[in-house]
Formats: structure tokens, C-alpha cells, sequence
């Protein structure tokens, strides 16, 4: 992000940081049309170029799946990283603090994620890895021909797959026990929310998970599947109204009129995340609480959406060590080799 | 052992970044949990070596001709860019499919030939790179013994035994690295008989010579055995009798037992303390030989 004002001559739709939406871009899609996930590439897309992100300071991770293919749809100047299955939260630990002025932004799905990655995202939660963590969930392996996944609801019954036996893993309520910072979930069908919760999301210090529910149009998009789009759109139920304020001073005015019937957040850089409750009273800092209402969604078969946790309050993990200015895959010889004299005292504390 | 694995650790890190490639140093379950007597660990004697890195100026220098995967050198190692670095040109995507020179995806089947060809170059590169392995020669040897790892002080006083209870001279190459430098490909060339020494079922290293050194098959012996305890002189001994075949073409007169001797190794290694403490015993004074032969070879 930037502060720095448009220049003289720059183009009328150009932002903050001089750059016009077509920087944000990436490649054209290969995914199947109308899949979820595009939808998502673009509301990261919008959301960057509306929040002033240069997008050389941002690092893509990804993983494996159609979920992980999707960094290449958004951000072309960006440096990207598609890792093995299910290892990009360590790939992103490591090159984040490499250079821990960038900001990290990994798409992964519910394969790579709750399954084979489970580990790994269970403790990219508790370091509190400074980067937005996006779970295109479908229910499905889509890239390999729609077998159930670890989300899949139990009962689904799939062409060629047959009836799902298992109890589903449910994305947010892992990624609350395992202590993460910001915990949302969205629905694709509902662009203007994942919009508003990739902003708050950019915006925290800190781990922020969006499990995004994406239906699948090839393997897993039944009227009465979980992760469809009719489905989603007959019982999704918004927590509450979401928007996110830059810090910007003409802006401020609006939080002002609003004051009263919203719940504000400061986040970390100035800027203000406020949320409009619709179920009364319901408080983003209670862990208790969100765990109460995912429960309850649950057993109602409601999609909950919405900001369900925000802690801003907790160090990110780079806070947590005592790290030079300088990053660290910048650093020469002369900052990084202990002195002679450290062999010595090495040797010396063997015996 | 213990400053070799230190050794390895700095460099492995060193040659991980100039190959741009993992680098895995497998260490030995004995060395993790027993205690070892260790000759003290070396300050690293080469300044850091961080590859082939481009940052914004060397970019600008070179007017944004720059490819993630080019081999301008013609060593097989493109020059890459770290994330962070604020050159719009320096970015690149590291993806699992195929891509061309400037990292961009591609199904270009010629352009995925080039980059196969580009790696096999890449993998030649590496021997320049990774550790050389440790001779201990003997004069007048006639047959050759590879072994790697924990297993040397056991193969070392083996050495010694066959020289001097059989009168067989050995030459005794330790490998420490794959891929294979240049003086395996001498050590292979120089003897018609060549005993692979290691600690497993299947002789791992030997299937691997052959299949990197076909040609030398038929001097290729393994002797692989794996009883769970330290490597000891005497299976290394015996393994080596068990296969030798004497110059006039006939095996040596303790490979007529061969079989059964092998058996009996097996079946006594499991509860024998003594077969433990015999191979304990010569350890301690091989890792002294080691050293030295070590540090003579150092220098």
C-alpha cells in the first residue's frame, strides 16, 4: 500500500498508487466457466486495485488443486509460488520471512487445505502468519473428477461418487480452535461480501482465513448441495453487513453517519472495518461466541456468513522475533556469519 | 562423522542455492541419539555463496532481458530474482506445469524438451558443486571397496584385516555425494572388482552404480547387510571373502563357506552382545584412523 497522491497526467482511473485495474490482472482463466473461483480471482483483483496495493509488495502462494491454478488470474506482477499439496502455508511462512515487508495472499481449497494440508494449516493459524488465507471450498476434488472431499456435507450423493459417509470438516471452526486472528466465510455467489472481507482480510495484521464457499458447475452443483450456488443463495444467512473503510479522510464521514447501529473496528494501518449487525449483538471478539453460532448454523443448515472472529490485538509471528529492518533474503555475509570466535564457543560447549 | 555432518550442514545450504535445488545430507540414527567423540568442528573456509541472484539494479542492467529459466551460462542454472525485489520486470511465477524460458506456461513440446535438457546440463553442473569422496588407499591394491557413510570404521579395519590375515590390498573410496563426481568415475574404471558396502537389505548404493555405471556391472558386488546394530569388521570382512574371486578366476577358499558363514551372521547378530561389542570395540579406534586420514586428505 501506498500513501502517495496521483500524480499530474495520471489517468482518470488510476489509484492511489498510480495503477490502473488491468495491473492487477493476471492470465485468462482455464478453469470451467461460471466456476467459483473465478469469481474470487476477480473480487481480488477489485479489492487490490481499490485498496492501493503495489503489486510488487504482495507474494501468491498456492498448493495444488483448481482452487491453487487460480494465482495465475490476478496479480501478473506479483512474484507467485505454486507449491506441492497442501504445503503452501509453509512455503508462505518461509518466504514471508524472507522479506517481511510483503504481504502474503494464498489460495488454497478444501483438498489441499482439510485433508493433506490439514496439518500445515493448523499451524500457519497458531504462528499467526502475517497473509490472507483463501479456501476455495467446493466439497469436491475437481481437478481430478469430482471425488468428495474433507468438506463434503455427510449424505452427498454424486454422480459416479455415490453417497458421502463421513462427517464434513468444518474450515472455520478449525481455524478458530487453532487460534487464527480473523476468521470469515463468504459465499462466491455473494461478490460484493468477499470483496468487502478480502479488504478487512488485506487489512489485518495477521492470519486472516476467508473459507469461501465456491461451487463446483462440473461435479458438485446439485440444487441441494452445501456448496452450490442455488443452494448457497436460498440459505445464506449474512451475519452482518460488512464494509470497509480506507483511511482516508473524506471517508471517515460516512463511519460517522453509521455510528450508532454498526460495530467498528480499527485495524492495525488506520483504516476501519465496520460491520452492520444483523443478528443483534453478535460480537466479532468472542471465540465462544462464533463457535456458538457456526454450531448453530450448523444444526440449522443455514450457510453463515460474514466476519465470524477478529482479534487485532494478538502479535503477528515476524512481531514475535526481533528481525533487522533489512530483509533477511537481502542480507549479506558480513550481517550473517557469526564471528570466528562462535566456532570456538561451539566446541567448547560440547564437552 | 560429527564434523563432516556439521560440514555438510553449512554447505548443503550452499550448494542448495548455487544448484537452486533441495539438498537432502541424511545423517545416521547412531550419530542422533548416542553420544559421540568428535574431532572439533571447522569455521566455514569459503565465503557464503548465494547463487546466481539478480536484485533491481542488475535488472536495469540488463534492459529486462531476463529469462527465470535461461541458461545464459550454459551450465543449466538460470539467475533468479527474490521476492521483494521491486523491479516490475523481476517478478516471476514458480508453477508445477510446464513453462518456457520467462517462467510463462506453455504445452510447447519442443520447449519442454529444452527444458529436460537444460536440467540433465544442471545435474552435470552439480558435480562441480558437491563433496568429493574420501579415499584410503593402500599400495599394491587389486580390488576396490565403496562404502558411504557410518559404515567407514567398520570397512576401515576390515581393510586392514584382509591385508593382513588374507593378504588382500584394498583401495577404499567413501562416496559423499550423489550425483557422482569425477573420481568415482576413475575409482570404477580402475578395478575389475569393486565390493558396494552398505547397511540395508538391498544394496541401495549398488543399484544405483549400476544403473549410473552400467558398463561396470559385471565388477559391481554388493555386500548389503542391515541387522539393525553398527556396521562391524566382520560381515564387512566376510561379505567381501563371501564374493571375491581370485585372479586365476577360482573364489577365494572362504567363499566355499560363503553361504553358510552369511547365515550365521544373520542368526547370531540379532541376540549376539558379542557380535555388539565386537563391532563397538573397533569403532572407537576407525573413527581415530578416520581422522587422520581425513585431515591428510583435507590438505
Amino acid at each position: 500500500m501506498t500513501e502517495a497522491l496521483p500524480m499530474a497526467g495520471t489517468p482518470a482511473n488510476a489509484n492511489l498508487a498510480g495503477l490502473s485495474k488491468n495491473d492487477y490482472r493476471g492470465n485468462p482463466s482455464t478453469l470451467c466457466q461460471g466456476c467459483g473461483h473465478n469469481s474470487i480471482s476477480n473480487q481480488i483483483i477489485t479489492a487490490m486495485y481499490e485498496m492501493n496495493v503495489v503489486p510488487e509488495n504482495v507474494v501468491k502462494f498456492s498448493g495444488i488443486g483448481c482452487s491453487s491454478k487460480s494465482p495465475t488470474y490476478f496479480l501478473n506482477r506479483s512474484f507467485g509460488f505454486n507449491s506441492l499439496h497442501g504445503r503452501m502455508p509453509s512455503i508462505a511462512t518461509g518466504a514471508l520471512f524472507g522479506d517481511y515487508h510483503l504481504k502474503g495472499i494464498g489460495v488454497s481449497g478444501d483438498g489441499d487445505s482439510a485433508s493433506i494440508g490439514m496439518g500445515q494449516f493448523k499451524h500457519v493459524m497458531r504462528r499467526n502468519v502475517n497473509m490472507v488465507y483463501i479456501i476455495e471450498n467446493n466439497g469436491v476434488y475437481g481437478l481430478t473428477k469430482g471425488q468428495f472431499s474433507a468438506t463434503a456435507e455427510k449424505g452427498l450423493s454424486l454422480k459416479k461418487q455415490g453417497e458421502n459417509p463421513y462427517m464434513p470438516v468444518d474450515i472455520c471452526m478449525e481455524a478458530l480452535v487453532s487460534n487464527a486472528t480473523f476468521v470469515a466465510r463468504s459465499f462466491a455467489g455473494n461478490p460484493k461480501q468477499v470483496k468487502e472481507l478480502l479488504k478487512a482480510a488485506l487489512a489485518h495484521n495477521g492470519i486472516a482465513v476467508l473459507d469461501i464457499i465456491s461451487p463446483c458447475v462440473t461435479f458438485n452443483n446439485q440444487e441441494n448441495a452445501y456448496h452450490s450456488y442455488a443452494w448457497g443463495k436460498d440459505h445464506e444467512e449474512p451475519l452482518q453487513e460488512i464494509s470497509y473503510i480506507a483511511p482516508r479522510n473524506e471517508i471517515m464521514l460516512e463511519r460517522e453517519m453509521e455510528a450508532g447501529e454498526v460495530r467498528e473496528v480499527a485495524m492495525h494501518d488506520g483504516s476501519i472495518v465496520i460491520l452492520k449487525n444483523l443478528e443483534k449483538g453478535y460480537d466479532t471478539s468472542n471465540r465462544y461466541e462464533a463457535l456458538r453460532v457456526m454450531e448453530e448454523s450448523q444444526r440449522n443448515n443455514w450457510l453463515l456468513t460474514g466476519l465470524l472472529y477478529l482479534d487485532t490485538t494478538k502479535p503477528n509471528l515476524i512481531s514475535r522475533y526481533d528481525l533487522v529492518d533489512t530483509p533477511l533474503n537481502r542480507l549479506t555475509e558480513a550481517d550473517l556469519r557469526p564471528d570466528r570466535s562462535m566456532i570456538d564457543k561451539v566446541n567448547a560447549l560440547m564437552f | 562423522m560429527f564434523f563432516e555432518c556439521f560440514e555438510f550442514g553449512w554447505k548443503s545450504f550452499e550448494i542448495a542455492e548455487r544448484i537452486q535445488t533441495p539438498v537432502f545430507v541424511p545423517s545416521d540414527l547412531d550419530m542422533g541419539m548416542n553420544q559421540w567423540i568428535s574431532k572439533p568442528f571447522e569455521y566455514p573456509n569459503v565465503p557464503m555463496d548465494r547463487g546466481k541472484v539478480l536484485l533491481e539494479k542488475d535488472i536495469e542492467d540488463l534492459k529486462g532481458s531476463w529469462g527465470r529459466y535461461l541458461d545464459k551460462d550454459g551450465d543449466g542454472i538460470g539467475y533468479r530474482t527474490f521476492p521483494g525485489n521491486k523491479h516490475p520486470l523481476s517478478s516471476y511465477f514458480t508453477r508445477g506445469t510446464g513453462h518456457d524460458e520467462y517462467a510463462k506456461y506453455t504445452e510447447e513440446a519442443s520447449v519442454y524438451l529444452d527444458n529436460m535438457d537444460r536440467l540433465k546440463r544442471k545435474n552435470e553442473t552439480a558435480k562441480k558443486y558437491v563433496p568429493a569422496p574420501m579415499m584410503h588407499s593402500m599400495k599394491g591394491a587389486t580390488v576396490g571397496i565403496i562404502a558411504y557413510g557410518s559404515t567407514e570404521a567398520a570397512v576401515l579395519e576390515a581393510q586392514y584385516q584382509l591385508d593382513a590375515e588374507h593378504g588382500l590390498k584394498t583401495d577404499f573410496m567413501r562416496i559423499r555425494s550423489v550425483p557422482f563426481t569425477k573420481e568415482v568415475d576413475a575409482f570404477l574404471a580402475k578395478y575389475d572388482q569393486i565390493f558396494v558396502v552398505e547397511m540395508n537389505r538391498d544394496g541401495q548404493m549398488h543399484q544405483i552404480l549400476l544403473t549410473e555405471y552400467a558398463q561396470y556391472a559385471v565388477n559391481l558386488k554388493s555386500v548389503a547387510f542391515g541387522d539393525g546394530m553398527p556396521a562391524s569388521a566382520k560381515w564387512v570382512r566376510e561379505g567381501i571373502l563371501a564374493k571375491y574371486v581370485k585372479a586365476d578366476g577360482k573364489q577365494k577358499a572362504a567363499a566355499s563357506k560363503k553361504k553358510a558363514t552369511a547365515k550365521k551372521v544373520t542368526k547370531k547378530a540379532a541376540p549376539a552382545s558379542k557380535l555388539k561389542k565386537d563391532a563397538k570395540k573397533p569403532v572407537k579406534k576407525a573413527v581415530v584412523k578416520s581422522k587422520s586420514s581425513a585431515k591428510s586428505k583435507r590438505k
